[in-house]
C-alpha cells in the first residue's frame, strides 16, 4: 500500500474542501473532519485500484464523517454559522455557495470544481442521480438570483 | 458560474503547517489504536466527573436557566422554571410560552427536544388536546402548533391585530431558538397576508412579533391590476404564449395538452367530438375572464391564445368553432388560421400594454383543481384573480387553508409518518424490497387534504425514506439497509471488495447503466444480466441475494414507468445547461 503520507499529500485539498463545504468554511471543524476520514483510510485494510477509486472512497467517507459531526453538534448546540472564517479570505462566490442548504452545495462543489458528474455525485453522497441533479439545479437557481446573470455563462 | 466557483475554491486550503499538524495527528492515531479503547475508558471517566461538577455548578448559577417568557397580558400565567439547580436533575430544560390569546407551554429538555407541549389557559389546553410532541424538535412543535393555531381560526385573514412579545434572559441559544419560532409564525401569517412585524430589541434581548391583519393594514396584491377607467387596460404577452394541443384519432377520441414540453403535466380527457373540446376549452377562458374584450372598461389582463397541432382533419373545425365563438362572443379578438395552427390574437396589439402575468398553462391548470390536493401559490393567485373566496371554496370543496409543512430531514421513516399524520397530512407509504440486503425500503409521500397550498420552511417537500430503519439514521439515505448505520453500510460494501466488483464490472465494458443496482435494488433482469456476463469471466456475484420473487415490485414495463422496484420517476427537472 502506498505509504499514508503520499495517500494524504495527494487528496488532501479536495478532501478539505469537501469538508470545509460541509462546515459552511469553519476551518478548524473541517480539519477535524480530514483528520477523521484518513484514520479511517488507515483502519482499511483495502487495496484501491486507482487513485481516481481512493479519491472517491475517501470523499464518501468524508461526507459521512462531516454528516455525522454535524449531527452530534447539532445535537449539543454547538453553533456553526457564527465561526464562518474571517470574511477577508471568503470570496463573494464562495460565501453564497456556502449559504445553500447542505446537500446542494456539496453537489455544486463536487460537480463544478471536481468535475464529478451528477451519477458520480450521487454514488458517492449516496442520493440518486436524479437527485443530485435536482440538487445542481436548484443550486444554478439560487446562485444565478444572488450572484446575477453575469455570472450565469454558457 | 463554473469559473468563478473553481476560482472561489482554488483559494481553499489548508495552510501547510495546519496540513503537518493534521498528518502527525493521523499517524499517532494510528499507533495509538490499541490503547485506544483505555483513553476511551479514562476519557469517560474524566466527562463523568465533568458533568457531576456542572451539575453542581447549575445550582448556583440561575443564569444557566434557559426559562423564556412571554410578556403578555397572561404573563402571570407564564410558568418560570428554573432547571437543574439540584442534584437530582429535572428532566425539564427549559420551558418557552407563546401566547396569542391561548396560551401554550413549550417543555424542552438539555438537547433541545421537546418533553411536552401543554396548554396553560382553557383555549390553550383546547388547542393542543391529544397533541403528541414528544421527542420532536422544537421547530416541528412549534409548526405542529402553529398548524392547529390556523386550523382553529387563530391566524386567518380577518384576524384582528395582535401583538406577541417574547422576552428572554440571556444567552445565544434562547435568542436562536426564538428566532425559529417567529419565523415559523411569520411564515403561516403571510400565508394569509397578514402583515407580520418582528423586532428585536438589543438591549432586553426581547422579540415582539405584530400581526396585522386585513381590518389593520391592506395588504398588498401580489400582482397589479390595470386601473380601471384606463381606456387601454388589458395587457398581453404574447411571448408568454402557451399552446394548447389538441389529438385526436379520427373525430372520436382527443387528448387536449397544456403543452408540448413532455413534462406530463397535461390534462388528459376523453371527447366524443373535437368541437366539444374546442367549445368547452373556449367557454372555459371567456367564463373565467382570460378570453376578454381589450377595450372593455373592466378588462384586466388579456391572453393570446393559441389553439394548436390540431390533427389534420380537426384543424378546419376548430377553426370553425372557435371563430364562431369569437364572433357570438362579440369580443374584438381576430383569429387566424395559419398552417397547422388556429391563433387567436387582439384586434390591434399595437396598443396593447405587454405585461400579462400568467401563462396559459398556469390559467387552464385551474380547471382541474378540484383533482388536486395542493396548488401552486401561483395558482392560488389565479383563482383570486378570477373567483371571490366564498366561490373558491365551493369551487374546491374545502375551506381554504395553509398548512406549514414540518421538518421532516434526519427523522426515521416511522417518525417521519408520525410527524405528518399530526400535522393533518394523508401519508402514503410504498414499499419495496432491497434484494441487496433482504430488508423492506419504502418510499412516503404526502399531502393534506384540507390544505389549499403548504408552505416549506427551506426544505424538500418530496422525501424518499426507509422505513423501519433503527434512530439516528438520515432520511435522504435511501440505499442504506434498514438495520445498518451508514458507516456500517459503507463498511460492508468496502470489506466485502463489493466496489471491487464495480470496477469489475467497467473492466469488462458493463454500460454504466447497468451498474446502477451497485448501491440499491435492481431488477430481475439486470440481475440475470449481470450474472451471465461475470459467470463467463468466473466473477462471483457476491453482493446480491437470491432473488425473492414474490417481493418484486415489477419492472418499469411492468409497473407502467414507476420504476424499477416501485422508485417513482424523478420529477421534471431542466437540463443542467454547462
Amino acid at each position: 500500500m502506498d505509504s499514508i503520507e503520499k495517500i494524504y499529500k495527494q487528496h488532501v485539498d479536495a478532501i478539505y474542501r469537501v469538508c470545509f463545504t460541509y462546515f459552511k468554511g469553519h476551518k478548524m471543524d473541517a480539519q477535524d473532519a480530514v483528520q477523521s476520514t484518513f484514520i479511517k483510510l488507515l483502519s482499511k485494510t483495502k487495496h484501491f485500484e486507482s487513485t481516481e477509486h481512493e479519491r472517491a472512497w475517501l470523499i464518501r467517507v468524508a461526507s459521512n464523517v462531516c454528516i455525522n459531526m454535524l449531527k452530534r453538534k447539532h445535537k449539543t448546540d454547538e453553533p456553526l454559522n457564527e465561526t464562518i472564517s474571517t470574511s477577508d479570505e471568503m470570496d463573494y462566490t464562495l460565501s453564497e455557495v456556502l449559504k445553500l442548504p447542505e446537500n446542494i452545495r456539496v453537489s455544486v462543489y463536487l460537480h463544478y470544481y471536481e468535475g464529478y458528474s451528477a451519477s458520480e455525485i450521487g454514488k458517492m453522497l449516496g442520493k440518486s442521480d436524479s437527485a443530485v441533479w435536482g440538487y445542481l439545479h436548484r443550486g444554478r437557481k439560487i446562485l444565478k438570483q444572488v450572484l446575477g446573470d453575469d455570472c450565469y455563462e454558457r | 458560474m463554473k469559473d468563478d466557483i473553481k476560482r472561489a475554491y482554488s483559494k481553499v486550503s489548508m495552510s501547510e503547517a495546519d496540513k503537518l499538524v493534521v498528518l502527525n495527528n493521523i499517524k499517532t492515531r494510528t499507533k495509538r489504536r490499541n490503547t485506544r479503547y483505555i483513553a476511551w475508558a479514562a476519557a469517560a471517566v474524566v466527562a463523568a466527573a465533568a458533568i457531576v461538577v456542572a451539575f453542581a455548578l447549575g445550582g448556583v448559577l440561575p443564569n444557566k436557566s434557559s426559562t423564556i417568557e412571554i410578556a403578555t397580558e397572561q404573563q402571570e400565567e407564564t410558568v418560570s422554571q428554573t432547571p437543574m439547580c439540584t442534584a437530582k436533575p429535572s428532566p425539564v430544560f427549559a420551558v418557552i410560552t407563546l401566547s396569542i390569546n391561548p396560551s401554550v407551554e413549550f417543555r424542552i429538555d438539555e438537547e433541545g427536544f421537546v418533553i411536552e407541549v401543554v396548554g396553560t389557559n382553557e383555549d390553550g389546553i383546547a388547542l393542543v388536546e391529544g397533541l403528541d410532541a414528544e421527542g420532536l424538535s422544537l421547530e416541528n412543535a412549534t409548526i405542529l402548533v402553529v398548524n392547529r393555531l390556523i386550523e382553529n381560526g387563530y391566524i386567518t385573514d380577518s384576524s384582528i391585530i395582535r401583538e406577541i412579545t417574547l422576552t428572554i434572559d440571556s444567552g445565544d441559544f434562547e435568542i436562536d431558538t426564538l428566532n425559529v419560532m417567529s419565523g415559523i409564525i411569520k411564515t403561516a401569517a403571510s400565508a394569509y397576508d397578514i402583515e407580520v412585524d418582528v423586532i428585536q430589541a438589543d438591549d432586553v434581548n426581547g422579540v415582539n412579533i405584530t400581526l396585522a391583519g386585513s381590518d389593520g393594514v391592506q395588504p398588498e396584491p401580489s400582482f397589479s391590476p390595470q386601473p380601471k377607467d384606463s381606456v387601454h387596460a388589458s395587457v398581453v404577452k404574447p411571448e408568454e404564449t402557451r399552446t394548447i394541443l389538441f389529438e385526436c384519432e379520427g373525430d372520436k377520441l382527443g387528448n387536449i395538452w397544456m403543452d408540448g414540453d413532455d413534462d406530463h403535466d397535461f390534462v388528459r380527457f376523453i371527447v366524443k367530438d373535437i368541437k366539444e373540446v374546442v367549445m368547452q376549452g373556449m367557454s372555459y377562458l371567456i367564463d373565467t375572464g382570460f378570453i376578454v374584450d381589450p377595450y372593455a372598461a373592466d378588462a384586466a389582463i388579456l391572453y393570446e391564445v393559441k389553439l394548436s397541432r390540431p390533427t389534420e382533419q380537426g384543424l378546419k373545425e376548430t377553426y370553425d368553432v372557435a371563430s364562431m365563438i369569437i364572433e357570438e362572443s362579440g369580443l374584438m379578438l381576430e383569429i387566424w388560421l395559419h398552417e397547422d395552427e388556429v391563433c387567436i390574437y387582439l384586434s390591434d396589439m399595437a396598443k396593447a400594454p405587454r405585461d400579462a402575468e400568467y401563462t396559459m398553462n398556469e390559467i387552464l391548470n385551474t380547471m382541474f383543481l378540484k383533482d388536486r390536493a395542493l396548488i401552486t401559490e401561483q395558482q392560488m393567485q389565479i383563482l383570486e384573480y378570477v373567483y371571490t373566496d366564498e366561490e373558491i371554496e365551493q369551487l374546491l370543496g374545502m375551506p381554504m387553508r395553509f398548512v406549514v409543512l414540518p421538518n421532516v430531514e434526519g427523522l426515521t421513516g416511522e417518525k417521519a409518518v408520525k410527524l405528518l399524520e399530526q400535522a393533518g397530512m394523508t401519508v402514503q407509504i410504498e414499499y419495496f424490497y432491497n434484494p441487496l440486503f433482504e430488508g423492506k425500503t419504502g418510499t412516503v409521500t404526502f399531502q393534506c387534504p384540507q390544505a389549499l397550498s403548504m408552505f416549506e420552511i427551506g426544505r424538500e417537500c418530496y422525501i424518499e425514506v426507509q422505513i423501519d430503519r433503527p434512530e439516528g439514521h438520515r432520511i435522504a439515505d435511501s440505499y442504506v439497509p434498514v438495520n445498518m448505520s451508514i458507516e456500517d453500510y459503507e463498511a460492508y460494501l468496502f470489506e466485502n471488495d463489493l466496489i471491487q466488483a464495480h470496477l469489475d464490472l467497467e473492466s469488462i465494458g458493463m454500460p454504466p447503466a447497468m451498474m446502477e443496482g451497485e448501491y440499491g435494488p435492481i431488477s430481475k433482469a439486470e440481475y440475470d444480466m449481470y450474472n451471465e456476463v461475470l459467470e463467463k469471466i468466473g466473477v462471483e456475484l457476491r453482493y446480491l441475494l437470491p432473488w425473492e420473487k414474490d417481493e418484486y415490485f415489477g419492472s418499469d414495463e411492468e409497473t407502467g414507468g414507476l420504476g424499477c422496484n416501485g422508485y417513482p420517476e424523478p420529477k421534471p427537472t431542466e437540463t443542467i445547461e454547462d
